[in-house]
């Protein structure tokens, strides 16, 4: 069961990425590559804030996301809005990521930066776990939840779906598709910084955590769906459990780090089986 | 000034980089530092690696980017070679080319179904993997440690001298970049562009979208396989930690700093992202900074690259010396411009053709016959079947009942380049036009699989090469000359205004003298004067013996230059017959101004499934 | 009376494609405008100009007395203009309700303040009220004009402009979408119908202009008309109707 926790939180991590992913593949159909390292430079805001500065939890949070949400708005001003064709987004967002952890590298090194948040291990369910564990999974379960009941019950939740179905229908009634498109930019920012700091204590904040986090959370993307919340965080959690079945059953056999190759094997299958994932409807349109 | 450039541009431009590898060659009888000779050696290694990126990449257009992992795999397939006792060290530099060449096609695949996004990650997930699968095979690789029983190398059984590995890096490289350039600056080349540009288009000259990404993926890996080979002989020790992010974001701030699309943007781009890591360790702790820096920059402002400033200031000059455009070509003795050599035209037949999308009967049963030598219309209101009609010939979409054939032999199941390869061709409504080739290199587009020659011999540009090349050019004088745009020939064509680019698909269509030209909606957009151009031109092209197939809403177009028109009205034939016939049946004019019964095609018929048209 | 919408000399296209060269009509409240023509002519290509979809590359554009040549689209909904596309572009995942609802973003006020908006769209469309909450890629092709119309509606607009709104539909749907066109009409809305079918726009038309290959070929009150099938003729393009006259 211990294995089966720490599959859920990691895989919980996994799951925020795609979550971040899906938030912008929906406003604007782009893809940020950088959202992994959005998120980890909220993990680094969070240990300035706690271990650094010394700062009441709450303040950390509210930090960490308005640090990252201001990041994020410029990466959507430079990265983004310039650049109209998906190939060379690619490559822009990559750059931003990169010098986001160019620059996390700068300031804090590139030890891994421990983040304390001394609670006692629990025993839940004859396995054991730590809050922040419990916490992970809780929090990207509520906020899959919450963009649902955002964009089925606030206009400009309605607004932002409709704006991915047709973005000129959407315009014809009245949405102001660019102005939507960067406020949910930078709500994927502020996400990201909540998120990093949550994931903190689990992960460390690492510079290289960012690459690994994003390749992942694709995978946890395409399994899901490009779109789908629900399909990101299921797709989340099953690469999060594979990971760890895989490195307890057969890496102690084989002695070898497999875990990575097993996600790749995943994400292999899922591209030549089912190229949507399980619940999208777009395949991600051939070039 | 002037007249000083002029005399420069004389020489060929391969000279001056060739000069520059002579250069190369020559420098250590200089007696330079060893830090200088070793900073090149390593300029030139990562070189090998940017140039597979701007093969696939830059010029293909695919996502491709794993080439470090191939880089690896080179390195590590000579480094396991020479420990297990050959240390022939072309043997290790085919063999790492083999082993890049199997990772790039393996990574490659995804990009064969799917989008850019699921390639890019997939061969970026490959770089995350290389330091564990080496771990996994750690007793014959050294795991992390590296592998460190690396024997000198060899060459024909020759020990190499200390010194040696500098001129075997060096001429490697150069004779990678000639054959990179020879590939590049020849029909293959704009053949890249062309799938670069679109698919769709691709498809519609002959290209096999298939083949080409995999020769496109395939000859990315090679010279990384190269480089990994040279790597692993030139510090006797591979480590996977040379193979990590950071290098592969810096290939790619290479790549895009000298310029995707160029050939020797490569070198430059190695030279400075090999001078910042040469630099003290504080610049080691900016270089994430810089290379993702470059990126942003190169993506969003610098698109081509300082190849692409370098290209853009070199035409300024030569317009100013007045050497560019060329002027146009004089025309073969006793060949009339306004006349097109016969071409043998098909006959193109549908027979009680049906399609169906889920509830909706697009099509039913509808049969025609497009006469080579004749010019047929196909005309109808929106709903009525024509897109569909159009979609179906070009191989997009199956029929479900019915047959359609081309000068008797039948298209059934075959795929879009197929049907081209049989002679079919067309334009289409948005001209499809790739950046950054001349007018005259996207007719020659055209018939870049009704005339072959094979990469092999565009590398050694053999007599095979020469000749075809010759047939290019002179076809594409002759039909630039009949749609008027001979002028033009060297001109980029993407600037040229919309009617000149229309003439410019009427001409890359007739480059492989197509059996069937279907011309969809042409004289969309144009003015009176232009649309009298079209006319012209395609009375010439039908009188040359081709079907000619006009799709058109333009009314009066059709009446004074069709032999034959269709009216096609709710998936079947409502009329068909003379322009004076048409024109006075009053059911076709009822059906134009009443009422479309539903269940018709999908009703956004303009943008259906071929991406590049344009929503009405 | 002025009109509320004023087009001159308009040209457009999408990129370089010049698909409008030099078009002219106007509107008034509580009136219908036709524009009639064969597919091609550029009848969707100046609704979209209109509504701010295509750029305006000659001529000018005047709402209310003011140039909006420059203005931006989605404001445009807000002073007034609502476009009812051509294909029925409902959000088809979101349900008729939400849809509608969507229709009334521009008027800034929270989701559920809308209901008196949304029962008046629903007695004008009794067939909406039934099929509230399923998703409107569910409906046919008919309840989804309706419904297009509804949401266009719910923005309170002063000018409406459909675009072939009998398209797809079968003569008697297309006859009662017609008379909640004149319904419409009657409550003071500018309307600007775009169709092929001429009968049915000619039957609820004040006033009627034929576009050509981007060119306006007549222009005339309904009342002005009468021969039908020269309206046709030259809807066709085969009469210059303008010479002779």
């Amino acid at each position: 069961m211990t294995l089966i926790y720490a599959g859920l939180s990691i895989g919980a991590v996994y799951a925020l990425v795609a979550i971040g992913y899906n938030i912008v593949f929906i406003a604007s159909h782009s893809f940020n590559f950088a959202q992994a390292q959005l998120m980890m430079i909220g993990a680094f805001v969070a240990y300035a804030g706690y271990v650094t500065f010394k700062l009441p939890l709450v303040a950390v949070l509210a930090l960490a996301m308005v640090v990252v949400a201001a990041i994020a708005a410029l990466e959507e001003r430079i990265a983004i809005r310039p650049v109209s064709d998906h190939q060379t987004q690619l490559i822009t967002t990559l750059g931003f990521g990169t010098v986001l952890t160019g620059v996390a590298q700068l300031i804090w090194g590139t030890q891994p930066k421990e983040v304390r948040v001394g609670v006692e291990p629990l025993s839940v369910l004859g396995g054991r776990t730590v809050p922040i564990e419990i916490a992970l999974v809780v929090l990207a379960i509520a906020l899959v939840v919450a963009i649902n009941i955002y964009t089925r019950r606030r206009m400009g939740g309605l607004a932002l779906v409709a704006m991915s179905q047709d973005e000129e229908a959407a315009t014809l009634r009245g949405v102001d598709v660019r102005k939507l498109a960067f406020a949910a930019f930078a709500v994927t920012g502020l996400l990201a910084g909540l998120m990093g700091a949550v994931m903190a204590p689990r992960t460390f904040a690492i510079t290289t955590l960012g690459t690994a986090l994003a390749l992942k959370g694709f995978v946890a993307l395409a399994i899901g769906g490009f779109g789908s919340m629900w399909g990101g965080l299921i797709g989340g959690f099953t690469i999060g459990l594979v990971e760890q079945l895989v490195g307890r059953y057969l890496e102690t056999r084989l002695d070898a780090h497999l875990s990575n190759l097993s996600i790749f094997v995943v994400l292999l299958l899922v591209l030549m089986i089912k190229p949507t994932g399980l619940f999208g409807r777009v395949q991600e349109r051939t070039v | 000034m002037l007249a000083l450039w002029a005399a420069v541009r004389k020489v060929p431009t391969w000279v001056f980089p060739a000069v520059v590898g002579l250069v190369v060659l020559v420098l250590p009888s200089l007696q330079p530092a060893y830090e200088v000779t070793r900073q090149i050696q390593l300029t030139l290694i990562l070189a090998l690696v940017v140039s597979g990126l701007n093969i696939s990449l830059g010029y293909s257009g695919q996502l491709a980017i794993g080439q470090v992992a191939m880089y690896a795999a080179g390195a590590y397939t000579a480094g396991l070679l020479s420990s297990a006792g050959h240390t022939d060290l072309l043997l290790q530099i085919a063999a790492a080319g083999l082993a890049a060449l199997v990772v790039g096609i393996v990574t490659g695949i995804p990009g064969l179904r799917l989008g850019s996004w699921s390639l890019a990650m997939t061969s970026f997930f490959l770089v995350l993997l290389v330091p564990d699968i080496v771990e996994l095979f750690a007793e014959e690789t050294g795991g992390h440690l590296g592998l460190a029983t690396i024997m000198p190398p060899t060459i024909f059984g020759q020990a190499l001298p200390d010194d040696a590995m500098y001129y075997v890096i060096a001429v490697v490289t150069i004779i990678w970049f000639a054959v990179f350039r020879n590939v590049v600056a020849s029909r293959h080349g704009i053949a890249f562009q062309v799938l670069k540009q679109s698919p769709v288009l691709a498809s519609s000259v002959g290209m096999s979208v298939f083949r080409t990404k995999l020769t496109g993926y395939a000859i990315g890996a090679v010279p990384a396989g190269f480089a990994g080979a040279l790597l692993a002989n030139l510090d006797l020790f591979v480590t996977p930690e040379a193979f990590s992010f950071h290098m592969a974001t810096g290939t790619l701030a290479a790549s895009i700093l000298g310029g995707s699309v160029s050939v020797y943007g490569a070198i430059f781009g190695a030279s400075v992202v090999e001078f910042g890591n040469n630099q003290s360790s504080s610049f080691a702790e900016y270089a994430l900074v810089f290379f993702g820096a470059f990126l942003l920059i190169g993506g969003v402002l610098l698109r081509g690259g300082v190849a692409g400033l370098l290209r853009t200031g070199i035409r300024r000059l030569d317009r100013a010396a007045g050497i560019w455009p060329r002027p146009a070509p004089a025309l073969a003795a006793g060949g009339d411009p306004a006349t097109l050599p016969p071409i043998e035209g098909g006959a193109l037949e549908v027979k009680d053709v049906a399609k169906a999308f889920g509830g909706n009967q697009a099509l039913r049963g509808v049969s025609l016959r497009a006469e080579p030598g004749k010019v047929t219309a196909l005309i109808g209101p929106n709903g009525s079947g024509k897109t569909t009609l159009l979609n179906l010939i070009c191989g997009f979409y199956r029929r479900d009942t019915g047959t359609i054939t081309v000068a008797g032999s039948s298209i059934d199941g075959a795929s879009p380049h197929r049907i081209a390869r049989l002679g079919v061709a067309r334009t289409f409504q948005t001209p499809l036009i790739p950046p950054g080739v001349s007018v005259a290199e996207v007719v020659i587009s055209g018939r870049y699989t009704s005339d072959r020659a094979g990469f092999l011999s565009a590398v050694l540009r053999s007599p095979k090469f020469r000749r075809v090349r010759r047939r290019d050019l002179a076809r594409a004088e002759e039909v630039l000359s009949l749609v008027g745009l001979a002028h033009l020939f060297d001109i980029e064509a993407a600037t040229l205004p919309l009617g000149q680019r229309r003439m410019l698909e009427v001409a890359r269509a007739l480059a492989r003298e197509p059996k069937v030209l279907l011309l969809d909606e042409a004289a969309s957009g144009l003015d009176e004067a232009e649309v009298e151009t079209l006319a012209t031109v395609i009375r010439r092209i039908r009188d040359a013996g081709c079907a000619v197939i006009l799709v058109e809403h333009n009314f009066g177009l059709v009446l004074s230059l069709a032999d034959h028109i269709v009216v096609l009205a709710r998936g079947g034939v409502l009329a068909e017959g003379s322009p004076a016939e048409i024109e006075s049946d009053v059911r076709v004019r009822d059906e134009y101004l009443g009422i479309v019964e539903p269940g018709d095609e999908p009703t956004d018929e303009g943008s259906a499934t071929v991406p590049e048209r344009t929503a009405r | 009376m002025t009109p509320l919408l004023d087009v001159r000399g308009l040209a457009t296209g999408y990129g370089d494609i010049r698909v409008v060269w030099d078009v002219s009509f106007q509107v008034w409240p509580g009136k219908v405008t036709a524009l009639l023509g064969r597919n091609g002519s550029g009848k969707t290509t100046s609704l979209r100009a209109v509504a701010g979809l295509n750029p305006v590359q000659g001529g000018q554009i005047e709402y209310d007395g003011r140039r909006i040549d420059r203005v931006a689209a989605h404001k445009r909904v807000k002073a007034g203009i609502s476009y009812v596309q051509e294909g029925k572009r409902v959000f088809r995942q979101q349900s008729v309700e939400d849809n509608l609802r969507l229709g009334g973003y521009t008027l800034g006020v929270r989701r559920s303040a809308l209901d008196a908006d949304i029962d008046r769209v629903y007695e004008l469309f009794p067939i909406l009220e039934e099929k509230r909450r399923h998703p409107a890629g569910s409906l046919s092709g008919g309840q989804q004009q309706m419904l297009a119309i509804g949401q266009a509606i719910m923005a309170r607009p002063r000018l409406l402009m459909l675009d072939e709104p009998s398209g797809g539909l079968a003569p008697s749907i297309v006859a009662e979408v017609m008379s909640r066109v004149s319904m419409l009409k009657e409550s003071g809305l500018a309307i600007l119908l775009v169709e092929q079918a001429v009968e049915a726009a000619v039957d609820v038309a004040d006033h009627v202009t034929v576009l050509d290959i981007g060119k306006v070929t007549l222009s005339s009150a309904v009342g002005e008309i009468s021969d039908l099938e020269r309206l046709k003729d030259v809807c066709m393009g085969r009469v210059a109707a303008i010479e002779e006259s």
